[in-house]
């Protein structure tokens, strides 16, 4: 029997699988049991009522999809009232995604957020805001030093933090979010993107563009995984692409402690429970007793690892 | 619709309409396949998938 167990820094997940913000919420409990997750994660919540982005907003580009919803929001209010209760029935962590136009924002809105029921804080910096001009605090070292600083002040709650692969040095925001008090990382967020129906000559989203997701990220956001888990001691949770067990193996070998998974929900709604039987069976036939054995256990250069040499 | 709208506006008769639009996960997770309705309050986006696909013609809104 594989022991699937795994700690995100002073958090004790069942299973190292969860859901990718915005791709989970109530309506997914009606096709899997949320019992058998690693944890739960939602949508991200704002403390302000928001609309969201003009329509079309996903579109399909080869082996991936691209969207840009725009954090519509019913607002934090709705949140605690509506949607809290549903999950607290379920006996796996509740992770919490939220963001706001400032760093001042966001630690108003984690403030509102200090309630049982609520285990983790995932901070969304991945996000377009006011302060940067249009772009995301995670783009910067210096802005992610900034907001991760506000919130580790305003929350005693495991604090998780959601870089973004737009980033020209993603290690340096890793150090950054780990140095201003992050608990653990989560790399990555859509890459930002684009495509164009050639027959309307229109953009094929209505915000012209957005993130790309799926099956065609994972090579990059694993980079970005192994570089992340390089650069710092606390947990990187791997995200990006991931659709099979093997994906989630790449992950956590690259240096993931735990794995979220996103577009794959989409194209199959079992996604989540297939890799986490999918890791059991894999764990299983390589002889490995403890999945957290496979965190940063890439064999590399001239090293055989004990992994290779029991082969 | 516009056509169907104004008749039943002008002829009193209530209508329906099912709508279409690009949707990912079909189970009103991610907030792609809104239309935008016009309510008493203003105007409103629901999810195709959930709140739909089937809406009032007279609240419905075209592009």
């Amino acid at each position: 029997m594989v022991d699937l167990a795994v700690k995100i820094g002073n958090v004790s997940l069942a299973n190292p699988v969860m859901p990718a913000s915005g791709t989970f919420a109530e309506g997914l409990a009606q096709v899997i049991s949320f019992d058998q997750l690693g944890a739960m994660v939602t949508k991200t919540i704002t403390a302000e009522l928001r609309g969201g982005n003009p329509t079309p907003r996903v579109a399909e580009v080869g082996q991936a999809m691209l969207n840009s919803i725009g954090i519509p929001s019913k607002g934090v209010g709705y949140f605690i009232e509506h949607a809290l209760p549903f999950y607290q029935q379920f006996k796996c962590p509740l992770v919490v995604s939220v963001s706001a136009p400032t760093a001042d924002g966001f630690a108003d809105i984690v403030q509102l957020l200090d309630l049982p029921g609520v285990s983790i804080i995932e901070a969304n910096i991945s996000c377009p805001n006011i302060e940067e001009d249009g772009n995301a605090f995670a783009m910067q070292p210096r802005s992610t030093a900034i907001v991760v600083g506000k919130l580790r002040k305003a929350t005693n709650k495991p604090l998780w933090v959601k870089l973004t692969p737009n980033s020209t040095d993603i290690a340096a925001v890793a150090r950054a979010a780990e140095n201003a008090g992050a608990d653990a990382l989560v790399v990555a967020n859509t890459i930002l993107a684009m495509s164009i129906d050639v027959e309307t000559f229109r953009p094929t989203l209505g915000n012209i563009m957005g993130g790309l997701s799926g099956p065609a990220l994972k090579p990059i956001t694993l980079r970005m995984t192994y570089q992340c888990a390089k650069a710092v001691n606390i947990p990187v949770i791997g995200c990006g692409g991931i659709s099979t067990a093997e994906d989630a193996v790449e992950y956590m070998l690259a240096g993931a402690s735990a794995v979220q998974i996103g577009t794959a929900t989409f194209v199959r709604p079992r996604s989540m429970i297939d890799v986490i039987e999918g890791l059991a069976a894999f764990c299983d036939r390589k002889g490995i007793k403890r999945i957290d054995e496979l965190t940063g256990a890439m064999a590399g250069g001239l090293h055989v690892s004990e992994f290779e040499a029991a082969q | 619709m516009l056509l169907m709208q104004r008749l039943g506006r002008e002829l009193g008769i209530a209508g329906e309409v099912a709508m279409e639009q690009q949707m990912a996960c079909g189970l009103g997770m991610c907030f792609c396949c809104v239309r935008s309705f016009q309510t008493a309050d203003g105007i409103e986006s629901r999810r195709v998938c959930i709140e739909g696909p089937v809406f009032k013609l007279d609240e419905a809104l075209s592009w």
